[in-house]
């Protein structure tokens, strides 16, 4: 009688813990929905007010956490607008991920000296770091996805944390639609924040969210406006210089009519001509245009370029590898 | 995969950098493990699995946790945009209808009396719909600010503009709009809308940041000029030399403003014929001394 008593405690004892396991389980299995559709932490989709017409929504970032992890703007040295943005992204992510900060030092003279100490397999392009694979006055596309790949958190079977350069051959309307699919409840990325090169590749916003009529993670929406932050700004929205090339302030929406049009932004697309974002040049020429297979003639000149979380295994097709706006692997040698 | 792409020369060179990555994401990996499975251990923990995958099968689970298998990291992430072989969006790329065409949003306004603006732009669109996400309640008075000598082919650039600072309910400014004013077509449209957090001096203050009576004493002060009878000093922004973000170039160094409507200057025909500018630093220019984008934006 007592072996039974013990026997049907520890079924019953068992019964309580799986179900208790089970719970667990479904919580990290539909977080991602969980989160937008309650509106919790992790991201915002904010309803909009009855008395609009045509009525957008913001699907995007946490505000607050992206006023967090911005905090040690502006960009500390004038070509650091990507470093800025990986280390915007990074604390972001950390935030995410435990609600701290990552176990090293994450300044963006840190993050600096980790962009310099590795290269991509095809070598060092020759730029301002060693992750470059361009002779970039900065941080070039390639270097900016490995440095949010290497800094932000581990990833799980729910959350993975995956990074690549993206290149849009497309307009920068469609781009725009492109990356707009980050932001949602069907998104990977938990309403990531992205990093988008600007102005001819001379400098580069973290886009955090766009307004839309309906839920791009889902497709068929329009969009109206992009929610930008510039590295170049501080939350008081100064400058180191005093200047306000781009935004005016750190945090300023976009329209789309302007997004798209306006040179300073995505006006035009990356120009590989300017003097400071020439195309890659390793000396393994897997990236060196021009890519005749594909009558592609560049990697990045024209065309319309980010670096965004994705849901592309990381172990199987590195961050070192670019993707186009058919997920293809980018044109290559 | 990169990884095993290297040289044996570029992992004797990188040898203890490119063991950096893996080494910070395997441990935060082991920790959760840690934490996740510590608490169960033996002979329970063993019956308790079993049991609990069989409440997965039973209540449906089953598909999530065997995707989650074979030492794939992130094998169950489902196929969507951002995957492998996956357009990207919805919209534009091969074989998908195109995106859907911009819409302006223009909405029209009856007159250039700020009352009238500020009315129209409170009814507008993007501003009901952006008030519950930034709180504003108020707005101050819009100001209007001239495109100077701008022939682009850009609205942006060639239309005047209205800009409003708006106000939370502590009365703080928390924000700035900016709308573009076609005045043939008596209509404006949503251009951009910048946060100003406590911290920016402006939050303590409307738009315009500098009076056209500070300017004015500034050229007064400055050339001991007045304004010519019968005009007003007039904010004006001009589509800048695309050098200007260049650190490099001399254009850089032009801290006068005037590149945004945001950040207008003060354009004052003076009593001498001649016509001046008072920046955003107050410093007083002539035309010549401005940095305008020769040609296109």
């Amino acid at each position: 009688m007592t072996l039974v008593q013990r026997r049907l405690f520890t079924i019953l004892l068992s019964i309580t813990l799986a179900l208790a396991l089970v719970q667990l389980l479904d919580l990290h299995g539909g977080l991602q929905v969980q989160a937008t559709t309650n509106l919790s932490s992790d991201s915002q989709v904010q309803t909009s007010s009855p008395n609009c017409s045509p009525c957008y929504s913001f699907y995007g970032s946490n505000h607050s956490w992206m006023y967090t992890a911005t905090n040690d703007w502006y960009q500390h040295h004038g070509n650091w607008c990507g470093i800025a943005n990986i280390r915007a992204i990074q604390v972001y992510d950390w935030l995410y991920y435990n609600g701290k900060s990552p176990q090293w030092d994450n300044s963006q003279e840190a993050i600096y000296s980790r962009l310099n100490a590795t290269y991509s397999p095809w070598g060092s392009g020759g730029g301002y770091v060693r992750e470059n694979i361009s002779r970039d006055f900065g941080t070039d596309p390639h270097a900016i996805a490995y440095g949010a790949w290497y800094d932000t958190p581990p990833s799980t079977s729910s959350q993975p944390y995956w990074f690549h350069n993206w290149i849009y051959r497309t307009s920068s309307t469609t781009a725009t639609y492109d990356f707009a699919t980050d932001f949602g409840k069907n998104t990977v990325s938990h309403n990531d924040p992205i990093s988008v090169t600007i102005d001819g590749a001379y400098h580069s916003f973290v886009v955090d969210g766009v307004w839309a009529t309906s839920d791009p993670s889902l497709g068929s929406t329009t969009v109206s406006s992009i929610d930008t932050w510039d590295p170049w700004l501080n939350h008081a929205n100064n400058s180191v210089d005093g200047t306000h090339p781009y935004n005016q302030t750190q945090n300023q929406v976009w329209s789309l009519t302007d997004w798209t049009t306006n040179r300073v932004m995505w006006g035009q697309g990356y120009n590989s001509f300017n003097g400071s974002d020439p195309e890659p040049d390793t000396p393994n020429h897997y990236y060196v245009p021009p890519f005749n297979s594909y009558g592609v003639k560049y990697h990045w000149n024209s065309y319309f370029v980010t670096i965004e979380q994705d849901r592309i295994n990381d172990a199987t097709t590195s961050r070192d590898y670019a993707i186009d706006q058919n997920g293809h692997l980018a044109p290559h040698n | 995969m990169s990884h095993a792409k290297k040289s044996a020369k570029e992992r004797r060179v990188g040898h203890k950098q490119l063991g950096m990555p893996s080494i910070h994401k395997q441990h935060s990996i082991q920790r959760n493990k840690r934490t996740l499975f510590a608490p169960v251990i033996g002979l329970t923990m063993a019956i308790v699995l079993v049991i609990g995958l069989a409440l997965l099968v039973i209540i449906g689970h089953a598909g999530n946790s065997a995707s989650a298998s074979g030492g794939n990291p992130g094998g169950n992430v489902p196929v969507g945009y951002g995957s492998l072989n996956h357009a990207k969006g919805s919209c534009g790329n091969p074989g998908q209808a195109a995106c859907p065409a911009i819409d302006a949003g223009w909405f029209p306004v009856t007159s250039e009396s700020p009352q009238t603006v500020a009315t129209a732009i409170a009814h507008s669109s993007q501003f009901v719909t952006m008030q519950g996400r930034y709180s504003y309640v108020t707005s101050d008075t819009p100001a209007l600010v001239h495109a100077f000598a701008a022939h682009t082919g850009n609205d942006y650039y060639d239309d005047d503009h209205w800009v409003v600072s708006v106000r939370d309910a502590m009365g703080m400014r928390c924000g700035i709009f900016d709308f573009v004013y076609d005045r043939v077509h008596q209509r404006m449209r949503f251009s951009s809308y910048g946060v100003l957090t406590s911290l920016d001096a402006n939050s303590r203050q409307a738009f315009p940041y500098i009076s056209s009576s500070t300017a004015v004493a500034r050229l007064q002060g400055k050339l001991k000029l007045q304004p010519k009878a019968g005009t007003q000093p007039e904010l004006i922004f001009f589509p800048i030399d695309p050098n200007f973000p260049v650190l490099t170039s001399p254009a850089h160094k032009w801290s006068g403003g005037g590149n945004s409507p945001m950040e207008p200057i003060w354009h004052i025909a003076a009593s001498n014929g001649q016509d001046y500018f008072v920046g955003s630093d107050l410093g007083v220019y002539t035309q010549t001394n401005l940095p305008v984008a020769k040609g296109q934006p």
